[in-house]
């Protein structure tokens, strides 16, 4: 018999939440994160950006769930621009970022997706209540967390490195365009406050990695320390938030 | 003596990148120009002299030296431009070819339920 498409109905579609898993060589966690996904309801859709794994992720074998794979590895900025962008043209009224190494808990998107449709926010971020990190990783997120706070007077919420979010509609149709490139997630955030959205803080709890290993050493953490400066420079100049 | 050396060395060296198709030669034809400009000024005495005289260097030659460092430099942040905009240029590529991609499912997916059957039963 069959089977209809998950998430549509005749002729029209019902998705109206994309889920961005954006991955670069995690591929274990993605089946279950994109059954957990499909598991929440028809209006979910789970959107796979391969971001030039050295192995090209394999589909899962989830009806509707989308998958793209880039040709080379450039950085999970251009990803989130690919997605917002994506749900923009197509009409998503929320687009959620969760990790592809299973440490955001799938059944938490309802109560971000819940926050950007019912508050006054464009922006709902999950802030990790459970953060247990080595000293060069609290020194750089205190930092980052220090200058976006100064640089939004205080809105932005205490985690500007989680990488878990919702954006409803408004916030999309803002952010589309943005410049992001690796490790965008405080530029994002700032960028959103820059345009006019609301940043809204959601508790959650952190799961532990399921496999492989976090990027984040001293190079990385001077990478990221530097591009944030830059772009924090940059902010300076720009004309105040209206 | 030693500067028209490095002068020449830097000339063969751009000579060597464009043939190679290392460097656009757009790009490098300034810098080709100003070392011949270079070159053959610095082959006249008092060129050498007046030079070290402006920058207040003692033995006059070195300005020669300090002249083509700066024609390197000069090259090095045109690369690095022209390296940033055919980044960006390659990144909208990348970018638009996903979004194609994405939205050809998109209507794959939309098409399958129209037609009221699965995926599986189909090409995707």
């Amino acid at each position: 018999m069959a089977r209809r498409v998950r998430g549509q109905t005749q002729g029209q579609s019902v998705n109206r939440v994309l889920v961005l898993i954006p991955s670069f060589g995690d591929w274990q966690e993605l089946p279950r994160l994109v059954a957990e996904i499909d598991r929440l309801g028809s209006e979910y859709r789970s959107l796979i950006i391969d971001d030039g794994s050295p192995r090209p992720i394999p589909k899962p074998d989830v009806l509707g769930s989308l998958l793209v794979r880039l040709p080379t590895n450039i950085g999970l900025g251009v990803s989130i621009g690919i997605a917002i962008a994506h749900a923009a043209a197509h009409g998503y009224e929320v687009l959620v970022r969760i990790d592809a190494d299973g440490q955001h808990n799938v059944a938490d998107i309802p109560l971000l997706v819940a926050q950007v449709r019912v508050s006054q926010a464009a922006v709902a971020l999950g802030v990790r209540t459970n953060q247990d990190f080595d000293f060069a990783r609290r020194l750089v997120k205190a930092y980052m967390n220090f200058v976006a706070m100064l640089l939004t007077r205080g809105a932005v919420p205490r985690d500007v490195n989680s990488g878990f979010f919702a954006i409803n509609r408004a916030g999309i149709a803002r952010l589309e365009g943005s410049h992001l490139e690796r490790f965008p997630e405080p530029e994002l955030y700032v960028s959103a406050w820059r345009v006019g959205a609301r940043l809204l803080a959601v508790n959650v709890q952190q799961r532990p990695r399921q496999h492989g290993a976090s990027s984040f050493g001293w190079i990385a953490a001077a990478r990221m320390l530097f591009r944030f400066s830059m772009f924090a420079l940059g902010q300076l100049f720009q004309r105040t938030r209206p | 003596m030693s500067h028209h050396l490095i002068v020449l060395t830097l000339a063969l060296l751009l000579a060597v990148l464009v043939r190679a198709r290392l460097m656009q030669i757009d790009l490098s034809f300034p810098w080709f120009v100003a070392l011949a400009v270079l070159a053959f000024a610095s082959t006249n005495p008092a060129f050498v002299n007046w030079l070290g005289g402006a920058f207040g260097i003692l033995y006059p030659p070195l300005a020669v030296v300090f002249l083509v460092f700066f024609l390197l430099l000069g090259i090095i942040v045109s690369m690095a431009i022209m390296l940033s905009l055919l980044r960006e240029r390659v990144l909208a590529m990348v970018k638009q070819d996903a979004l194609l991609a994405l939205s050809d499912q998109e209507r794959r997916l939309a098409l399958a339920n129209t037609q009221g059957r699965s995926l599986a039963d189909g090409p995707y």
